[in-house]
């Protein structure tokens, strides 16, 4: 006798790995540099939530999972520290330019490893999740001052590093074409 | 150089280039994980709370567990372990709310080694008298999934099955009691679907007499202090430890850093036995929750009282039946 039917709670969760994980991936891979770290990260956390998801997801199911998953990086930092481990593909491949800035993923990635954790944290809350000072320093616990002067401080870093590379990137090009002349 | 602008621009750019996760393969290793964590809290019960009793035995091993009452000057947290004592007797009365992966118990009867009676909900009761034990429960939770159900049976199934089934209905709706093996129970509560079974709590046996969880928790206790019968404190939720995990459900993940320290208030009674445990959730909330107003997490409150007291139950005064193996296999997914 078949007596399966499929459940609601599976299809809903299904819909909301299909719709948002990928979003979850990159607020982790920002947080942490490390795209396959992220991807592990937001399984493992999307696993758990699947124990009470009938729950989670009558209220905010992205919230819970977005601060499950800032969490969990904290975690991994916490532990890779521990660890002494340093990922091995945080370095990108390409350096930020200075036509693109953070045209790619890689020229993103490689500006933000400049930068604290603290930093990192807030510069991600900020602009790929639009949260207003205020949240932000409620989310991390930290003063509204502590914000403003971090992000401020990490924007001038990432300006510097760009900054930097433009001026290698200048440099290096200039060399180039002069030693091109010079042959 | 980046200005704000470029910054948000490019790490949106990022999140809408990055591939989603296969939801199957998620989903997949979901339910492997629900169904081991069950077994696995079914297990581990049974350790935390003989590694509770075992430290109590040793601080104070000439004390019966209903002997005097620790000293009011002693450690408190002595005085807490101490307090669980009274449990491994057997007998004693509990409610418990807001735990997170199991349903709040309205009302628990502990008479070991004779009878059990635990109550999630009127229509959710559980009763073991003896060797029997019997079942009193609504299949499909609620009125609407379960029209819904049987509507779904009446349009899939034949006409001889479908009268099987309505009278596994007839037995289980939520009124009438029905004998039941607890065993099966459990096996259909550890099937790798959704059921109103899968949030039952474990029913309390002479080897893992507390049923109440306070074993579990006051183990985690990280500090203590007393003024008078009321200790307070803090506790770290994060504890390796299963049945901390259905209590709170992954409170690392939850919690933050906040699942370390969580604050709880314990009272005991003159006697020194424990009459209430609550530990308050963090009330710490992220960026990531919506602008508007959250409810907060309710607290986990366990309360014991009559211990000693407790009646032993009877067996209920009619019984409609005996569970087929076609229920136990509805039960297995009745909220699917």
């Amino acid at each position: 006798m078949k007596i399966r039917r499929r459940r609601h709670t599976d299809e809903t969760f299904i819909e909301f790995v299909a719709a948002r994980s990928g979003r979850l991936i990159a607020h982790a891979e920002l947080l942490c540099g490390h795209h396959e770290q992220a991807r592990d990260i937001v399984q493992t956390v999307l696993i758990r939530a699947y124990q009470r998801w009938r729950h989670i997801e009558q209220d905010d199911p992205y919230g819970y999972l977005h601060r499950a998953v800032t969490n969990a990086v904290t975690d991994w930092w916490r532990t890779a520290h521990q660890r002494h481990e340093q990922p091995v593909d945080v370095v990108p491949d390409q350096p930020a330019t200075s036509e693109n800035t953070f045209e790619d993923r890689g020229a993103l990635l490689a500006a933000l490893e400049h930068l604290t954790r603290r930093e990192r944290t807030i510069v991600v809350l900020r602009y790929l999740d639009e949260r207003s000072e205020r949240e932000t320093a409620e989310a991390l616990g930290v003063s509204l001052g502590t914000v403003k002067s971090t992000c401020s401080r990490a924007l001038r870093k990432l300006r510097v590093t760009l900054g930097d590379e433009t001026s290698h990137q200048h440099h290096t090009a200039a060399s180039q074409t002069t030693s091109r002349r010079s042959n | 150089m980046p200005t704000q602008e470029h910054l948000r621009t490019a790490m949106n750019e990022m999140a809408r280039s990055t591939d989603a996760l296969s939801p199957t393969v998620v989903l997949h290793a979901a339910r492997r994980r629900q169904t081991h964590r069950r077994l696995l809290a079914a297990v581990v019960t049974a350790a935390a709370v003989t590694a509770v009793s075992i430290g109590v035995a040793v601080a104070t091993p000439s004390r019966p567990p209903d002997g005097p009452a620790p000293a009011d000057t002693g450690d408190a947290g002595q005085a807490l372990r101490d307090s669980v004592a009274a449990l491994r007797g057997g007998n004693y009365t509990f409610t418990r709310t807001g735990t997170s992966s199991i349903a709040d118990i309205q009302r628990a009867a502990v008479h070991l080694p004779d009878s059990v009676l635990l109550q999630h909900a009127s229509s959710f009761v559980m009763v073991r008298a003896g060797s029997d034990t019997y079942l009193r429960y609504l299949l499909n939770g609620g009125p609407e999934l379960r029209a819904q159900y049987r509507q779904y049976y009446k349009e899939n199934l034949k006409a001889a099955d479908v009268r099987k089934i309505d009278e596994v209905y007839s037995h289980l709706d939520g009124e009438h009691w029905v004998r039941a093996d607890e065993k099966k129970l459990t096996e259909a509560a550890a099937v790798d679907e959704q059921s109103g079974l899968d949030y039952m709590a474990q029913m309390p046996t002479t080897e893992q007499p507390d049923a109440t969880g306070a074993g579990s928790l006051i183990a985690a206790v990280t500090s203590a202090e007393r003024a008078g019968n009321v200790i307070t404190g803090t506790l770290d939720a994060t504890k390796p430890d299963p049945l901390l995990e259905l209590m709170f459900s992954d409170p690392t993940y939850l919690y933050g850093v906040g699942a370390k320290s969580m604050p709880y208030r314990a009272t005991l009674d003159d006697q020194g036995r424990l009459t209430e445990f609550t530990v308050t959730m963090p009330d710490h909330r992220m960026a990531s929750q919506p602008a508007d107003p959250v409810q907060p997490e309710p607290p986990l409150v366990i309360r014991i009282s009559e211990y000693g007291r407790t009646e032993a139950q009877s067996p209920p005064a009619q019984i409609s039946g005996e569970l087929s193996s076609l229920a136990y296999e509805l039960l297995a997914r009745d909220t699917d």
